[in-house]
């Protein structure tokens, strides 16, 4: 059972961006929306998506406070150059005295700690932006990180609390959660807490290279992981060694979404549910991943 | 001259325009993509790799467990307990807070690898240099630092997604940069995104669309933001299928504009 | 002895939840003699931190001079911690605290023997990584 104390939490991922991780989640979380309650995230905090498609009535905005900063303050600066000596991040500019380049700090504070005038304070400032919002498929909490900004690992870590807090309120029996790219900081954080990964792999030589990393990052953190191929047909020898190297690692493909000209079509007039070939696959994907998400849970 | 491609988004065609850039150019090509390095794909030859590593702490015999260390620590990668130190090098950010800040001088700083780069050769020339993140890294950022602190003057870096930190730490070093989108409302979205980021470093810039031919009318939009078009590359299931093969495009007359036209900009 | 609960609110009456590091507060019950002496109520000012909650946590635990945690899931770094402090890890998510608490003291717990699966940014790499997937709560 899907309860509302427990939810079910996917987090739709895919290494290499551009494969279709946003077409699956939202298409994904139409399907379990039929049956079920849920819960959307937009975790890909750096280029949020989600919401173009899903056209939210934004309930609630709130301030993303980012990791401390270092600040000097002019007046009590010597010059003495010891942060610049000791700064490792080259966040400290030399400039007829000294400041930092916030885009470089990564607020570990030693500067303010050994500064011998204590003319450096650590201040948080605002660095994003948390929406909750309405959809017609259920709550939906997204955020955009500030250009340029770093951590978005810890907004990432936000935006699945108030997810939670969201699928509590709702008596939400799933949360369908929008990944982050990549292996780093933030896609580690939309990872954490997840019952189940669901991996959107394109049958390309980079699609199958990023698919390999990051089901030895999912393999790493013990998550479990399925795999979802995407344009399958586009490169059947590429899919043939996808299905072939899911095989040997004991993963399950859950769906093999056709090639299918009217997705670019329907997203560029953003009609969505989409329709058509592909949408069907991945809507009739829904009952292995379950299966699969309820053994892993 | 240094020519940067990125996108906000990922899955555009980034790869697709530095790498064929660079073919027609004869630039030599950087992927700073080190969480999922592709370029590698469409340059083979042999290949020589090197480690990168980041120092991280640890503690010697004369510790008295005072706690310092720990409270200075931001990343919570340090942890005392009744009678030993536990250290999290995973979390630690090798910022050497711990180390200097110690009052017995009692840590030391030891190697942790984080990553390989690795430069490819083709005759002889090296034609691509590659970095590569180890599988539970969290930040590429050390990674491309060290990439670029050996770069020829002359270069094309394929930058990773996104539009924050590993992303900025790439443009940086750039003096032109080049923007890919394709004509969908998310990558216009994130084309913006990325574009402000750039206008915020005070770098030059155009944009080059790929899949051009879909149709959401992102050309109009560009104009509306003052974008310039310096490229476009025709939405063609072939280019797909010779990118799927790991192939270039490899079309002087188009990469061979879209370089005049960023050289003519500068 | 000290005992530790993961709450959403805080209080003997409070439900344990199955996170660790992550918890928005702990409950910290102090029991002598199978009574209960006090109860402190902690907020966890690391719930939301992007790397190290767990780790936090388990430092904070440390220092309440806790020896027995009431939770579900313990992240790895965490449950090193944990262990390596000697801090014994039960299952009892979902219990109401005053009852995880009278059931503890009658034994009637199962203590959490390895980390739970997901955890968040950072594993132990390196540092006693078997044991496989050490589970939460059931899931019906």
């Amino acid at each position: 059972m899907l309860t509302a104390e427990n939810p079910l939490r996917l987090t739709i991922i895919s290494g290499k961006g551009g494969t279709g991780k946003t077409t699956v989640s939202a298409q994904l979380a139409y399907r379990i929306s039929k049956v079920r309650r849920i819960v959307l995230a937009d975790c890909d905090v750096d280029a949020p998506n989600l919401h173009i498609l899903l056209k939210p009535k934004i309930l609630e905005e709130k301030e993303f406070i980012g990791m401390k900063k270092a600040k000097i303050d002019s007046s009590k600066c010597t010059n003495c150059g010891l942060c610049y000596e000791l700064c490792r991040f080259d966040a400290i500019v030399e400039d007829s005295g000294y400041y930092i380049d916030s885009t470089s700090c990564e607020g570990c504070a030693l500067c303010y700690h050994a500064c011998p005038e204590k003319a450096i304070e650590m201040i948080e400032e605002t660095r994003g932006k948390i929406y909750i919002s309405e959809t017609k498929l259920g709550p939906f909490v997204h955020a955009i990180l500030f250009p340029g900004e770093e951590n978005s690992g810890k907004l990432v870590m936000e935006v699945k609390e108030l997810a939670k807090v969201e699928a509590e309120k709702s008596g939400a029996a799933a949360i369908v959660v929008d990944g982050a790219p990549g292996i780093g900081c933030p896609v580690i954080a939309s990872l954490a807490n997840t019952d189940l990964a669901i991996v959107v792999a394109e049958p390309t030589l980079s699609g199958l290279s990023d698919m390999i990393r990051v089901l030895e990052l999912t393999e790493h953190f013990r998550i479990s992981s399925v795999v979802m191929i995407n344009k399958f047909d586009l490169n059947i020898d590429v899919s043939n060694k996808i299905e072939r190297l899911c095989k040997e690692k004991g993963i399950e493909i859950v769906g093999k979404i056709p090639f299918d000209d009217s997705i670019p079509e329907q997203m560029s007039k953003l009609e969505f549910p989409f329709k058509g070939r592909a949408a069907e696959e991945i809507e009739n994907s829904w009952d292995t991943i379950m299966d699969i998400a309820m053994n892993s849970k | 001259m240094k020519i940067a491609v990125a996108s906000g988004k990922g899955g555009t065609g980034k790869t697709t325009v530095s790498a064929n850039l660079s073919a027609v150019t004869g630039i030599k090509l950087y992927d700073f993509d080190v969480e999922e390095p592709n370029a590698k794909i469409f340059f083979k030859g042999n290949e020589k790799s090197r480690d990168v590593y980041r120092p991280v702490p640890e503690v010697k015999e004369n510790c008295t467990l005072c706690g310092v260390c720990r409270e200075v620590c931001q990343y919570n990668a340090i942890v005392v307990l009744k009678d030993s130190i536990m250290i999290f090098h995973e979390i630690c950010h090798s910022c050497g807070a711990c180390v200097y800040l110690c009052p017995e001088k009692a840590m030391d700083e030891v190697k942790r690898k984080i990553g390989e780069i690795i430069d490819v050769y083709k005759n002889g020339k090296c034609i691509l240099t590659y970095g590569k993140m180890d599988i539970g890294e969290v930040s590429p950022v050390p990674i491309i630092k060290e990439m670029k602190k050996d770069m020829e003057k002359n270069a094309i870096i394929d930058c990773p997604p996104g539009a924050s930190c590993p992303m900025v730490e790439s443009v940086k070093t750039a003096d032109f940069v080049v923007l890919v989108a394709e004509p969908t409302p998310f990558s216009f979205h994130d084309l913006k995104i990325a574009a402000n980021v750039v206008k915020e470093l005070k770098k030059p810039f155009g944009v080059v669309i790929n899949k051009y031919g879909l149709p959401y009318n992102i050309e109009e939009r560009c104009k509306k933001e003052n974008y310039e078009i310096i490229g476009k590359i025709p939405f063609d299931r072939k280019f797909a299928e010779k990118y799927s093969k790991g192939e270039l495009i490899k079309d002087k007359e188009m990469f061979g504009e879209i370089y005049d036209r960023i050289l003519e900009i500068l | 002895m000290k005992i530790a609960a993961t709450t959403v609110k805080g209080g003997l009456d409070d439900t344990i939840i199955d996170i660790f590091g992550r918890a928005p507060y702990f409950t910290i019950v102090e029991v002598d003699n199978g009574k209960i002496l006090d109860v402190e109520v902690v907020k966890n000012d690391n719930a939301a931190a992007s790397g190290g909650a767990g780790i936090a946590a388990a430092q904070l635990m440390i220092e309440k001079g806790v020896s027995s945690v009431l939770t579900g899931r313990v992240g790895p770094n965490a449950f090193n911690v944990l262990s390596s402090a000697g801090i014994n890890v039960y299952d009892a998510a979902g219990l109401k605290v005053r009852d995880a608490i009278e059931k503890l003291l009658n034994g009637e717990l199962e203590t959490v023997a390895s980390p739970g699966k997901g955890g968040g940014m950072g594993r132990g790499m390196g540092r006693g990584r078997g044991g496989g997937r050490g589970m939460g709560r059931g899931w019906m």
